[in-house]
Parts: structure tokens; C-alpha cells; sequence
């Protein structure tokens, strides 16, 4: 609404100038009025060749008296109202102008937004594809549709700059392009860094593994490498596991003497009934009788007695060997700590944390190799300045590499790629990305550890750190 | 006070059981039998010692706590419990006792004097045997059901002829 009161604002005010361009107008009309009546009466007074020259005199008198109506007396004001409408149309362009940027600002926020959010910004927002970043982001849609868009338009530059054999023409000013984080001192750091990272990490790997397959091969599963902490574990597990059934076994023992104590009760009870009626009786006979069946009453309470303390003792045995288990395995626990402590830390690592060992290293690697790659193409872009420290040779134009589909974006590159990649860097000793654990044996050509501050990692760290919501 | 009659005249054995640490026994003579008796049934109002009615050989016999009745908390209070009934005449009534009594035959008995007995258990014990390091206290126990369960009236006028 603002905009188009100033735009009507101009469009006013022209209105009063205009008014005032009537007067001459209608001078210059009426002198050629007079100037016609003029030539009449002169045609009508002298006759022949002689009028009709007068005639034509007069005309041109009164047609050129006109014209000093019409233009004379405005000349400046003609040449003001001219700068006024050229400033008008420049307001008008520069609106038009303004509101074109902020349409394609607006796209840019657009397609930032729906690229951050990992999806096609061509498919999800209809007016991007009229607009002017058509052609950019149908370029990003043809890189592929995994991974970071900026390494994409980096690869495709790369690309460019192979297919046509001719390199991209300079960017004005020289050095718009030259990014503060490309400074070569900043280039060494993060590149010593990187090299720093993998090497630690690479060293890590190789203690890692190593007594992990030699304790592999002492169990003799080579498939399944356990530590001697599962095998304690396991063990334990396992004496436990028939622990358990022994106790089962001694409750249901256990249940088998009480029902021959219960027998034994009976039979006893039927001794003392016995002697007390033989007693009572007085007959010999019954008493024998009373007799044996005291004796067997006697018998089956000693044969339960001796089940019942079998039992108490096994029970009692069962507790303390649960109890001798226990305590072996905190002591094996103790003890592998200890070790822990003066051997490689692989005695106690898990295959999670080689694994994760293994995933760190790898990413370290794709990352050196990236960075390497995106300085190279940007070296081949710009000739070197001579400011380069000690990687000047590394603005060495890229090699032209093939397009990789998204499916082949995600898998290693070849031996032909890293060789390529490996021209491109000057440094040599770019190791492969390791993608399968057997990659994590020791690495004879890994660079040896360089020095480096806290400072320079926290700067590396802090560089290296991926944008938030960027896909991959 | 000793009686002067050898021991078999007067008992052929004794029926020995432990309540409390102290034993206790009733003479075979006064003894019908034993029973293991897990849950007296319960008659209605019944009050300590008191224990409820037990079946043995087809007869229902009333049944009563000696620890209770003395007084002695028993020292095991799980476990089956057994009967020792005793009988006189056509009368019959059980003593609970948490232990299979013990048989001890008249010649491995020897009898005490009543004087030695514990003057709070003087008036309930018939005589006191002993075998071994045993101290057997034989109780009257018709005088202490008869205490628990006095007799009814009717009962009682009944067999006085019927006046009241």
C-alpha cells in the first residue's frame, strides 16, 4: 500500500506542468488562424504570379511565428519536465527492480528451506520452477539427490571444468571467490588436522584389533571373537544355568523326604499304637508284632533322617559354590580391569566400540579426501597468487572425473577414483576410506602422528562440523 | 511322696513328650491311643486351651492344649501336631502335644519323689518318673479336662437318679 501511494504520488504532481504547455499551444494556433486569414486576403488583393507568392509568403511567415509559439518560450521548462519523467521511469524500474529481488529472495528462502528439509524443491514448491533459480536447482536435481548440495555443485564443477577442456572464465573482482576459510595458512591447518585425526584414529583401530584376533584364535572361533570378559561371563552363565537345575532338583528332593517323613510319622505312629494295645494286652504275640513294627518305624525315620541331611548338605554345598562363582567372577572382572590398565585396551573393548573406532576413521578419511578434492578444483579455478604456504601445489587443475549416480555417491570409490582424487591432492598418502572392518588392519604407509595444539583441533573440530539440517 | 509298690504294678510304661523343655507323660494304661491331628475342627465359642473335636475310631473326642493350658509357649509352632488320647471308662478326650510321644517301658523307669516337682505344677502331677536324665511329669489330666469342661448339670442329675 506504501508502494503504491509513492507510486501515485509522482503521477500527481506531473499533472500541473502539462496544464501549463496549453497556453503556447493555443498561441501557436491562433497565430496560424491569422496567418491563414492573412495569406487570403493577400491572394485576394494581388492577383497573378505575384499573389500567389505573396500567399505563400505570409503561410510561411504565419506557420514559422507558430512554431516559435510552440517551441520557443519553453525550451527549459521542456528540458525539466523531461528529467522528471526519465526520474519517474527510473522510480518505476527501481520498484520493479526491488520487487524482482525480493521475489527472488524469497525463492532463495524458499528453496534453502525445502533443500535443509532434504526434499526436492522443483517437485515441492510450484513457483520455483518458473522462477530464475529454475536452472540452478534443475542442475542440483541432475547431481543427484543424496548428499550435501554443496558438494554436489562441487562435483559438478568439476565436471565442467573436464568436459569442455577449457577451464571456467575468472570471476570479477579476481578474488570474489576466495572465501576466507580457503585462506592456505587455514588450508594447512585443517589438512594437518585432518591427517592428525586419522592417524590417532588409525593407531586406535590398530591396538583395537590386533589382541582381538589373537584371542579369537586362541578360542578357536575365528568367527565369533569374544573377550575374556564374555568368556568369564560365559562361564559363569553357564555354571549358573546348572546351578539352577541342581537346585531344582534338590527342591523336588526336598519334597520327596518330606513325604517320607510323613510316612515315617504314620509309621511310627502305628508302632506306638502297636505296643500301647500289646502293652495293654499283655499279649506276647502282639507285642512282637509291635515289636517289628517298631523296628521298621525306626528304619524308615533313620533312612529319612539320612535323605534330609543329604539333602541339607547338597543345598548347603549348591549356596556356596553359587557363592564361589559369584565372587570368581568379580574377580575376573577386577582382574581384567587391572589388565586393562597395562595392556592394549583391547582386552576390554567391545566390537561396538571397534565399530564405532572403524566409522569415525572412515569419516575422517571422506572428509580429508573431500576437502583435498574441493581445494584442488577451486586451485585449478584460480591460478596460484603466491601466497600459498606450504600446499601451493595443490592448485593443480582437477582431472575430469565421470558422473556418479546417487547409488554409486554412497559406495567407496574405486581404486581408478582414489587414484584420481590422489592427483589431484599432492599428498600422497590420502589412505582409502574403510567401509568394512576388515580395513581396520594395521596400516603400514599411515602417516606418522603430527604435532598439533588443542587450539588447532578445536578449530579443525569446529570447521569440519556439518551444517544442521543439511541431508547426510 | 514315694509310692512303696514296685513300678511295673503300677504302670508298664509311660508315654513321654517334651513341651517347653519340660517333660511331661501319661501311663500307658490311661492311653487309647495316638493320631496325628493337623486341624482340630472348631467348636463354637470355644476358648483357650481348648482345641476343638478330633475323630478317632469312630468316636468324636474333644481335644485341648497342654502348652496352653500350662501355660508353656511351645517351641515349635509349625509342623503337625498329634493327638494322645486317653480314655477312661467309656470317656475319651485328647491332649494336643507338638511331638510323637516316646514309649519308655516300666524297666527303664524309676520313680521320683512328688516333693522335687515344681510347686506351681504340684496340684496336676500324679507322679514323676525318671529315665535317665529324663524327669517325666505324669499329670492328672481327668482333674484338668474336668477343670476345662466341667460337667453339665443334666449329665450330672441324670446320673444322681434323676433328681434334680
Amino acid at each position: 500500500m506504501a508502494e503504491s501511494r509513492r507510486d501515485k504520488s509522482p503521477g500527481t504532481a506531473s499533472v500541473s506542468p502539462r496544464a501549463g504547455e496549453a497556453a503556447p499551444q493555443w498561441g501557436a494556433l491562433t497565430v496560424a488562424v491569422v496567418s491563414a486569414l492573412a495569406a487570403g486576403a493577400t491572394g485576394h488583393l494581388v492577383g497573378g504570379a505575384p499573389g500567389w507568392v505573396a500567399v505563400g509568403v505570409v503561410a510561411l511567415l504565419g506557420g514559422a511565428i507558430a512554431l516559435l509559439f510552440v517551441k520557443g518560450p519553453s525550451s527549459s521548462q521542456n528540458t525539466a519536465n523531461q528529467a522528471r519523467d526519465e526520474s519517474d521511469v527510473d522510480r518505476k524500474s527501481r520498484g520493479a527492480a526491488l520487487l524482482e529481488l525480493e521475489s527472488i529472495r524469497r525463492q532463495i528462502d524458499l528453496a534453502t528451506t525445502t533443500l535443509r528439509g532434504g526434499r526436492d524443491p522443483l517437485a515441492v514448491v510450484a513457483e520455483l520452477g518458473m522462477g530464475p533459480l529454475n536452472g540452478l536447482l534443475q542442475a542440483v536435481r541432475d547431481a543427484g539427490t543424496a548428499g550435501p548440495v554443496v558438494s554436489r555443485l562441487e562435483i559438478n564443477e568439476a565436471e565442467l571444468v573436464g568436459t569442455d577442456g577449457e577451464p571456467l572464465p575468472e570471476p570479477w573482482p579476481a578474488d570474489a571467490d576466495a572465501p576466507p576459510a580457503f585462506d592456505p595458512q587455514l588450508r594447512a591447518d585443517a589438512l594437518r588436522g585432518i591427517d592428525a585425526m586419522i592417524t590417532g584414529l588409525e593407531a586406535l583401530s590398530r591396538e583395537l584389533a590386533s589382541p582381538t584376533a589373537e584371542s579369537s584364535v586362541t578360542a578357536g572361533d575365528a568367527g565369533s571373537a569374544r573377550t575374556p570378559a564374555q568368556l568369564v561371563d560365559a562361564v559363569v552363565h553357564t555354571a549358573a544355568d546348572g546351578i539352577e537345575d541342581l537346585a531344582a532338583g534338590l527342591m523336588r528332593a526336598n519334597e520327596l523326604a518330606s513325604v517320607a517323613e510323613r510316612v515315617t510319622n504314620r509309621a511310627t505312629l502305628l508302632a506306638l499304637n502297636a505296643a500301647l494295645e500289646a502293652t495293654r494286652s499283655g499279649s506276647e504275640a502282639f507285642a512282637a508284632i509291635a515289636e517289628e513294627t517298631r523296628r521298621l518305624a525306626e528304619f524308615a525315620r533313620e533312612a529319612t533322617d539320612t535323605i534330609s541331611r543329604l539333602a541339607n548338605e547338597i543345598e548347603y554345598k549348591v549356596g556356596e559354590t553359587i557363592t564361589a562363582i559369584h565372587s570368581t567372577s568379580e574377580d575376573a572382572t577386577i582382574g581384567l580391569a587391572a589388565i586393562s590398565g597395562a595392556a592394549p585396551m583391547a582386552a576390554v573393548a567391545s566390537p561396538a566400540h571397534r565399530e564405532s573406532v572403524a566409522t569415525l576413521l572412515a569419516r575422517a578419511r571422506e572428509v580429508r579426501k573431500t576437502l583435498t578434492a574441493t581445494l584442488a578444483v577451486r586451485g585449478a579455478r584460480k591460478p596460484p597468487t603466491g601466497r600459498g604456504g606450504p600446499d601451493e601445489g595443490e592448485t593443480h587443475p582437477a582431472p575430469a572425473r565421470p558422473r556418479r549416480s546417487a547409488t554409486e555417491e554412497s559406495q567407496p570409490p574405486s581404486h581408478a577414483e582414489r587414484e584420481s582424487v590422489e592427483e589431484a591432492a599432492p599428498m600422497s598418502e590420502v589412505p582409502p576410506p574403510i567401509q568394512m572392518a576388515s580395513d581396520l588392519a594395521p596400516d603400514a604407509s599411515a602417516p606418522a602422528s603430527m604435532e598439533e595444539t588443542p587450539t588447532e583441533h578445536m578449530l579443525l573440530l569446529e570447521r569440519l562440523k556439518p551444517e544442521p539440517g543439511l541431508p547426510g | 511322696m514315694r509310692s512303696e509298690a514296685p513300678i511295673h504294678d503300677r504302670t508298664r510304661g509311660v508315654l513321654a513328650y517334651s513341651v517347653g523343655g519340660v517333660w511331661f507323660g501319661a501311663r500307658v494304661e490311661e492311653v487309647a491311643g495316638l493320631m496325628q491331628a493337623e486341624r482340630p475342627a472348631p467348636l463354637p465359642h470355644q476358648r483357650d486351651p481348648l482345641s476343638g473335636v478330633i475323630a478317632f475310631r469312630g468316636t468324636m473326642v474333644p481335644t485341648f492344649e497342654i502348652g496352653s493350658f500350662l501355660g508353656i509357649e511351645p517351641m515349635m509352632t509349625t509342623g503337625p501336631s498329634y493327638a494322645l488320647v486317653l480314655t477312661r471308662g467309656n470317656d475319651r478326650f485328647g491332649v494336643m502335644v507338638p511331638e510323637i510321644p516316646r514309649l519308655l517301658p516300666a524297666r527303664e523307669l524309676r520313680e521320683a519323689e512328688l516333693s522335687t516337682a515344681d510347686p506351681e505344677l504340684a496340684a496336676m502331677i500324679q507322679s514323676i518318673f525318671e529315665s535317665g536324665d529324663m524327669r517325666i511329669h505324669c499329670l492328672n489330666y481327668w482333674s484338668i479336662i474336668e477343670s476345662i469342661m466341667p460337667r453339665a448339670r443334666a449329665a450330672t442329675t441324670s446320673a444322681a437318679g434323676g433328681r434334680p
